[in-house]
């Protein structure tokens, strides 16, 4: 009787093994199978140069892992460049790349990074690294700056400070991109507006919307404030104001009170827009051409000009104190884990290579992360680059920085400004709460 | 105190050999965890799992005394409370509707079921799509009907009352057929017998069947709050807690305090009080579920 | 008069009834209509006021997109082996286990019991970290065995099977032992065939749950080639963009095949479910 049962489990045990036995041997024949895939994976966007490719040389491979969270299209290019790289780089080092959502990305990290079975390489927003330095499970990269490998000269001036924690250099550039506003010119037209003149002060702004919201019933001009790089700190830096100064939150300074007030009552009572969106209904607001303008980076160029709208890009109107906008950069970092810091090195290296970034650029729309070849002649292709690269050196970011940046974020600043749209709440008050919370959770 | 037979005592042995494979899976992957767990929620620890800190009780005290674990768990029942009676509500009278044979009420059983095999993901995704006042199909049918179309997953008022309506949505077909089976495991001859006395309506009828399907009713019950407690992919997906932390429930806020904070003590904190509370929930109804049946040898 | 009211009554009841279970049936598949059209639309269509169900070009763009951007089929083979092998693993370890509970007596089975239930009550989401560090220290990260050993029984099933044995008729067991059978083999040559439907009814509710799953085979391996096709589809879900077309296409690209395991089981699945009755 027992030996059935004995039976019973070794079947199942023989089944289990059976099954981890076919993953080793398909883990054997994993390289191949990247590599065709990636092949059918191909887009038009693809490497022309990287015909020769460098399959032979099955010597000592470095296998370097690297996960991000590059969904959509932007992952496409990604995917082409990375293959470029596996296929052209003399060294023998495959780049292995997982792109997964944003959030399982954290998930993933927070499981895998504690035991060391982390990636090589992890990119993500320069507002995170805080939360993963301060620990350790980062690596100190200031070498390759000093190596020359990644020239710091070309790092744009506001992304410099934010790849670094406490003084020192823990990333690389992976994307640099500000916000500009972008302006629908049929709903201009309709509107009896200058199709060729976007607004460049708050007062036109005001104007323009409003003329909009009059004359087409569409909404004039909105912006968003969940799931996305958060557009009102514009508008707040524009009147002098900000979140944190010095360690210290003056969210609730008199110029913030000033900015929402202003603002929230133009979106709220005059019905520029929709009151609290995010930034997935805020794009899909502006693609359906329900909303006139609104402040946006360079992604979403090739989808709307793919849907058919007629828009335009133009800086950030310009506030009462300065004209300035919103920028936001995805730094690679380099796992304290990694045992592959050379290979490491020469992928980041060739990341920030002139080539790979005028690439990378064409491809996704984000201006380059160097801003020593805004000029060149490949970037004529699309026309939206330059514009977006203009403003690098007069733009901020948001929260930066911090050790608990999601936390500040979710439990204080988007809470703040559902209050004020959603339910009226007083801006004063409402501030003075939130910059409360943040004081407690930045200490 | 009669002495077991040797014969019985080798029956025992194989019925523990029998389910001795689970246990050991349950202990090693599911309650040892779960002890990791409670050790976590009394540690203070970062990201790295260095700076380790014994903390006593203090998480528990702070759990006390945090706005958000409170708010949390109102809406956590909130949800419980409005959408498990109406899941099994609906899910019953569809099932009572349904029990006759027949071509349409074959069509219909397959068609209720169809939600409850997709993931809840999808289904959030296709919903929110559906709400969206500038895109989707409902908020344009309620605009013809005069109705300004709001951002529902944006409403303070209206997000709770979605999240719970695209829960039911979901879960009812599985409910239904649950009950149905039920149903169809009552014998015909109660209702024949209702009706020689005199029983009629629908009132006597539901009542009849109530009290048969009793046991198969508070199983689904009880799967349904168990479910409710543990309400996340949609609210994550749809409203990710908001407007104003208003769909915010236990799991969620487990979820953002771990992987938005990285507090992965206090993480575990809310963790074994939101497994206490469903815990002292269900019992009460596994209790009765398991009472008056025979412990078959 | 009487038996004309009492006809007339039937048939108004029976147009009700016809009339509310066709909209309930409209409510549950008028969505899955627009994900389906939605998948053949343009965006630049999707995203048209006021939406329309049928408008603008039809094509296959959205599916030619996912076939371009990822390993579709090695995804659909990841998930098919990692969904079926659990399946199979949880359905003889629950079968087992819901067997024993039902028809046998061994000490300490009513709190085994209650302890098998109580494990429906812990989200994953509560003991995913420790379960991480656990399989890493066993050395099974990134192997199918780290994968499966988590889910290989569940007490959905253990419960299920239990409430079909106990829903058995008493005598089966004896009448095997009196013919000189073992225990396992009274379970083997006796209980398992007869719960051929609900063994069909659990298979649904497993597979579609494995197949279902993002979270947890995500997070389980750190490998890519490993990827799940939840996991696939979900990278369709931009940061930055959302292509309504691409994630629709690929929503129903994922409910195609249970969908099609479920209608061909349907009949036995329901039955299945039946049998078992679900008592407590």
């Amino acid at each position: 009787m027992k030996k059935r049962l004995l039976a019973w489990m070794l079947a199942g045990i023989m089944t289990a093994s059976a099954l981890a036995g076919c993953g080793n041997a398909k883990n054997n024949g994993q390289a191949g199978d990247v590599a065709s895939e990636a092949e059918t994976a191909e887009g038009e966007g693809g490497p022309a140069e990287a015909a020769g490719s460098a399959e032979g040389g099955e010597g000592e491979k470095t296998v370097i892992t690297f996960w991000n969270g590059f969904t959509g299209s932007d992952g496409e290019t990604l995917e082409a460049l990375v293959k470029e790289y596996n296929e052209t780089n003399d060294k023998n080092i495959e780049v292995q790349m997982d792109i997964m959502p944003w959030d399982s990305f954290y998930q993933k990290l927070a499981t895998a990074l504690p035991v060391g079975e982390g990636p090589d390489i992890l990119a993500m927003a320069t507002e995170r690294l805080g939360a993963y330095a301060e620990p350790g499970a980062l690596a100190v990269v200031d070498d390759i700056y000093s190596s020359g490998i990644v020239d710091e000269a070309t790092v744009p001036e506001t992304l410099k400070e934010n790849l670094k924690y406490d003084g020192k250099y823990y990333g690389v550039p992976m994307n640099f991109a500000t916000l500009l506003l972008y302006y629908n010119k049929t709903i201009f037209e309709e509107a009896g507006l200058d199709p060729e003149k976007a607004p460049e002060t708050w007062d036109e702004l005001e104007q323009y919307a409003q003329q909009i919201v009059d004359k087409t019933g569409k909404y004039g001009f909105d912006m968003a404030v969940k799931d996305t790089t958060p557009m009102w700190c514009i508008m707040l830096w524009g009147n002098g104001g900000d979140i944190i100064q010095d360690g210290k939150a003056v969210f609730n300074s008199p110029e913030n009170v000033e900015t929402i007030t202003r603002w929230a009552e133009n979106i709220r009572d005059k019905k520029f827009g929709p009151e609290v969106l995010t930034g997935g209904e805020i794009d899909k607001l502006f693609e359906s051409q329900k909303l006139a303008m609104y402040f946006c980076g360079p992604w979403a160029t090739n989808g709307f000009t793919n849907a058919g709208i007629d828009y335009g890009v133009a800086q950030a109107p310009k506030g009462p104190a300065e004209q300035v906008t919103q920028a936001n950069a995805v730094g690679m970092y380099m796992t304290s884990s990694s045992q592959n810091k050379e290979a490491v090195y020469d992928f980041f290296g060739w990341w920030n290579s002139k080539d790979t970034q005028v690439k990378w650029s064409l491809g996704t729309g984000f201006p380059p992360a160097r801003t020593d070849i805004a000029d060149d002649e490949r970037m004529q292709e699309n026309p939206y680059i330059a514009e977006f690269a203009k403003p690098a050196n007069e733009s901020k970011m948001y929260l930066q920085q911090l050790t608990n940046f999601a936390e500040v974020d979710v439990q204080a600043i988007v809470p703040a400004f559902e209050k004020i749209l959603l339910e009226n709440a007083d801006v004063k008050e409402t501030l003075d709460e939130a910059n409360a919370v943040i004081e407690s959770l930045i200490q | 105190m009669k002495t077991k037979s040797i014969l019985e005592k080798k029956r025992e042995r194989t019925g523990l050999l029998f389910v001795m494979p689970s246990m050991i899976i349950f202990t090693v992957f599911v309650f040892v965890p779960l002890i990791i767990s409670f050790v976590f929620s009394l540690l203070k620890f970062d990201m790295m799992f260095n700076h380790i800190e014994f903390q006593k009780l203090d998480h528990y005290k702070k759990l006390l005394g945090d706005g958000r674990f409170w708010n949390a768990l109102w809406n956590t029942v909130c949800y419980t409370v409005f959408s498990v009676p109406l899941l099994i509500g609906l899910a019953l009278i569809v099932a009572v509707m349904i029990r006759r044979k027949g071509w349409f009420s074959g069509f219909c059983k397959s068609v209720y079921f169809i939600p409850a095999i997709c993931s809840m993901t999808i289904i959030s995704i296709l919903w929110s799509f559906l709400v969206n006042p500038d895109i989707g199909v409902f908020s344009y049918w309620l605009s013809l009907l005069g109705v300004k179309p709001i951002n529902v997953l944006n409403s303070p008022k209206w997000a709770m009352p979605t999240v719970i309506l695209v829960g039911i949505w979901k879960n009812f077909g599985f409910n239904m057929v649950i009950l149905l089976a039920g149903l169809n495991g009552i014998d015909e001859s109660y209702y024949e017998a209702a009706e020689m006395d005199g029983a009629k309506g629908i009132q006597k009828f539901l009542k009849i069947t109530v009290s048969m399907l009793m046991p198969t009713l508070s199983f689904t019950i009880v799967n349904s709050i168990i479910g409710s407690f543990q309400v996340f992919d949609q609210v994550y997906v749809m409203t990710k807690g908001g407007p104003l932390f208003k769909t915010q429930t236990l799991v969620q806020l487990i979820y953002s305090t771990a992987f938005d904070s990285f507090n992965m003590g206090y993480a575990s904190t809310i963790a074994v009080a939101l497994f206490l509370i469903t815990f002292l929930i269900s019992t009460f109804t596994f209790k009765r579920m398991t009472k008056g049946e025979e412990d078959l040898g | 008069m009487k038996i004309k009211k009492e006809y007339a009554g039937r048939y108004i009841g029976k147009v009700i009834r016809i009339v509310i279970l066709g909209f309930l049936a409209f409510i549950v598949l008028y969505p899955f209509l627009w994900m389906l059209v939605t998948s053949f639309k343009a965006e630049a269509d999707i995203v048209s006021y006021p939406p329309k169900l049928f408008s603008g070009r039809f094509g296959l763009d959205s599916y030619i997109s996912i076939w371009d951007r990822i390993p579709f089929l090695k995804y659909y083979k990841n998930t098919v082996i990692f969904s079926l092998s659990v399946t199979l693993i949880s359905l003889l370890l629950d079968t087992m286990s819901g067997y024993a509970f039902a028809r046998m007596r061994f000490p300490g089975k009513n709190i085994m019991f209650l302890l098998v239930m109580g494990t429906m009550m812990i989200p994953f989401q509560v003991i995913m970290v420790p379960l991480f560090v656990e399989i890493y220290k066993f050395g099974l990260i990134n192997t199918y065995v780290g994968m499966l050993l988590p889910r290989a029984t569940n007490a959905f099933g253990i419960f299920m099977m239990r409430s079909f044995f106990v829903s058995l008729p008493k005598g089966l067991e004896e009448a095997g032992r009196i013919d000189g059978a073992g225990e396992f083999r009274i379970f083997g040559k006796i209980m398992v065939p007869l719960c051929k439907p609900a063994i069909v009814s659990l298979f649904i509710f497993h597979f579609m749950y494995q197949w279902n799953d993002l979270l947890y085979p995500l997070l389980m391996t750190t490998d890519e080639s490993r990827k799940t096709l939840p996991a696939g589809l979900a990278t369709f879900m931009g940061t930055h963009v959302v292509e309504y077309g691409v994630i629709m296409a690929g929503a129903c690209l994922s409910l195609l095949p249970i969908l099609i395991a479920y209608l061909v089981a349907q009949k036995q699945f329901v039955q299945g479910i039946a049998m078992t009755g679900m008592k407590g």
